[in-house]
């Protein structure tokens, strides 16, 4: 059997002296999507930011691509960060920012060759944004610039993605478009893709694992299966009920009703 | 205007000027894009307390202002790292200052005219002038035209350029003290107080007409050249200050632009 391409085991993370992150074991396959859900506080960026070696941890055994994350060459990782993070109104066409997923691929003092801008347009058509290349990244909706920006991490030709909060801001028809998406790529790339969400709602439908994150992973299973109530209550408290609304719901989104 | 062209010191002038607004609506994309303006306010300032310093203690004020802006420069990058630059400028930038006037205090036999640092000396230009602004040029240009792609990653998406693994900080350290050098090269041509409105207008102006960041560099370029023009001859007609005329033009078409493309 390969190795996980992400291996968490027996993982202590702390704040100064506060504990923020304890008992971690988890374990992120090539080709599977992971969805890490919690309350927000509840540990999942920094769990992220272990990942790709920005925060050091103490205690425990974290693999990445059978590496320490510090080692992990960066361009092995696509990140999607929580909030979007690049410049109000910076005047660039769709193309060019997919294009940038290539940059560190390419290497300084190199410009793009025919084939880095073959890749960036290939990943655009696996997001189903080709036919918007050459508009401006400032006219597009919260949901096509998130694929967009999902196509830029995919240009990098990455092992691993990694989704901090992805829905965040997108309607519940975006997000299942989304999502959607995610499965695709999933299956075309064989890519492991882990992602956190505090909303374990639409996600669920669509991801192989869930594990339940608040300070310490309490429920780490099958999507599909129903996550124990108790698990919940840990996790989330005792606002559950709206949360899990669609938690069983398998073919509920939209065009599959029964 | 022509008739002038026969005076060395306007011709002098004329290229330093030309040089200078080149390199300032190049460097006035990225000035914008990255929130930078409050930076060059704050370096340009600083380079107050650098002249004063070298009156006070006899050397030329540009050599001890470079200093003076670089290391400003230096603690506003460093500081950066870990919060926003905007706490630390408006420190430094009220610090260089006061240093700036306790340094005067100082000089008791005080002649030195501060208004030609604070407000440009254009006609003071020389020929060597000119050419450490050439250098400083092609120096500036070598260096985006290698690194022109990493540099608009990094302005567009700090977060991810540094997860993908680009060196950041290295790179962004570099734009500031190409700004330094920038800044400080332009004082005798524009003065300590105008110099960064003439780093941030162009940009702002061009960013309202196009969405493709090449376009907006190169009419950057365009129209600071054309904006230095208009406020040198409009100075010599009306016997203006001319650095005041050049930074006033661009800050009227600014409001008209803003107010023609409804955006502001």
């Amino acid at each position: 059997m390969t190795k996980p391409y992400i291996l968490i085991e027996d993982l202590e993370v702390k704040y100064g002296n506060k504990i923020v992150l304890e008992d971690i074991f988890l374990a992120v396959e090539k080709g599977e999507i992971v969805c890490i859900v919690g309350p927000n506080g509840g540990g999942k960026t920094t769990l992220l930011k272990v990942i790709l070696g920005l925060k050091d941890y103490t205690k425990g055994k974290v693999e990445v691509l059978g590496k320490e994350p510090k080692k992990v060459e960066k361009k092995e990782i696509g990140y999607l960060p929580q909030k979007e993070s690049t410049v109000a109104n910076f005047p660039i066409s769709v193309f060019e920012t997919v294009l940038m997923g290539r940059y560190p691929k390419i290497g300084l003092l190199k410009k793009p060759t025919k084939r880095d801008k073959e890749i960036a347009l290939e990943s655009l058509k696996l997001v189903k944004m080709e036919n918007l290349k050459d508009e401006n990244i400032n006219k597009l909706s919260g949901g096509q610039r998130q694929r967009v920006f999902i196509a830029r991490a995919l240009a990098m030709e990455p092992k691993i993605l990694i989704l901090d909060e992805p829905s965040t801001g997108l309607d519940i028809v975006a997000q299942e478009d989304f999502y959607k998406i995610l499965v695709n790529i999933r299956d075309k790339k064989k890519m492991a893709i882990l992602m956190v969400s505090h909303d374990i709602g639409v996600v669920s439908t669509f991801v192989d694992k869930i594990a339940c994150l608040n300070k310490t992973i309490h429920y780490h299973g099958k999507s599909g299966t129903p996550i124990p109530n108790e698990v919940l209550k840990k996790v989330f408290g005792s606002n559950i009920q709206i949360l899990v609304h669609d938690q069983h719901c398998k073919g509920c989104h939209r065009g599959e009703h029964v | 205007m022509f008739e002038l062209l026969q005076f060395e010191f306007v011709r002098n002038a004329l290229i330093a000027g030309t040089i200078i607004s080149i390199l300032f609506g190049f460097l006035s994309f990225f000035v914008v894009m990255k929130k930078l303006s409050f930076l060059t306010v704050g370096i340009s300032h600083a380079a107050f307390g650098g002249v004063a310093l070298g009156i006070l203690l006899g050397f030329n004020p540009y050599l001890t202002a470079i200093v003076f802006c670089l290391f400003t420069g230096y603690l506003i990058a460093i500081h950066g790292e870990k919060s926003e630059y905007d706490t630390v400028i408006g420190i430094l930038f009220a610090f260089t200052m006061a240093l700036g006037v306790i340094f005067l205090s100082l000089k008791k036999e005080y002649t030195f005219d501060i208004m030609s640092y604070l407000f440009g000396t254009i006609l003071g230009i020389t020929k060597s002038d000119i050419m450490l602004l050439l250098v400083l040029m092609i120096a500036v240009f070598i260096f985006f035209y290698l690194f022109l792609k990493e540099i608009i990653f990094i302005t567009f998406d700090k977060t991810v350029a540094k997860a993908s693994g680009l060196p950041v900080s290295v790179f962004e350290n570099i734009v500031i003290a190409i700004l330094t050098f920038v800044i400080v090269f332009s004082i005798k041509l524009i003065g300590i107080i105008l110099v960064s409105a003439f780093l941030i207008i162009p940009a702002a102006i061009t960013i309202l007409f196009f969405d493709n960041y090449r376009k907006v560099i190169l009419f950057s370029i365009i129209l600071n050249v054309l904006i230095f023009f208009a406020g040198f001859y409009l100075s010599y007609k009306l016997n203006l200050p001319s650095g005041a005329t050049i930074v006033s033009i661009g800050a009227i078409i600014y409001f008209v632009a803003a107010f023609v493309s409804g955006k502001k």
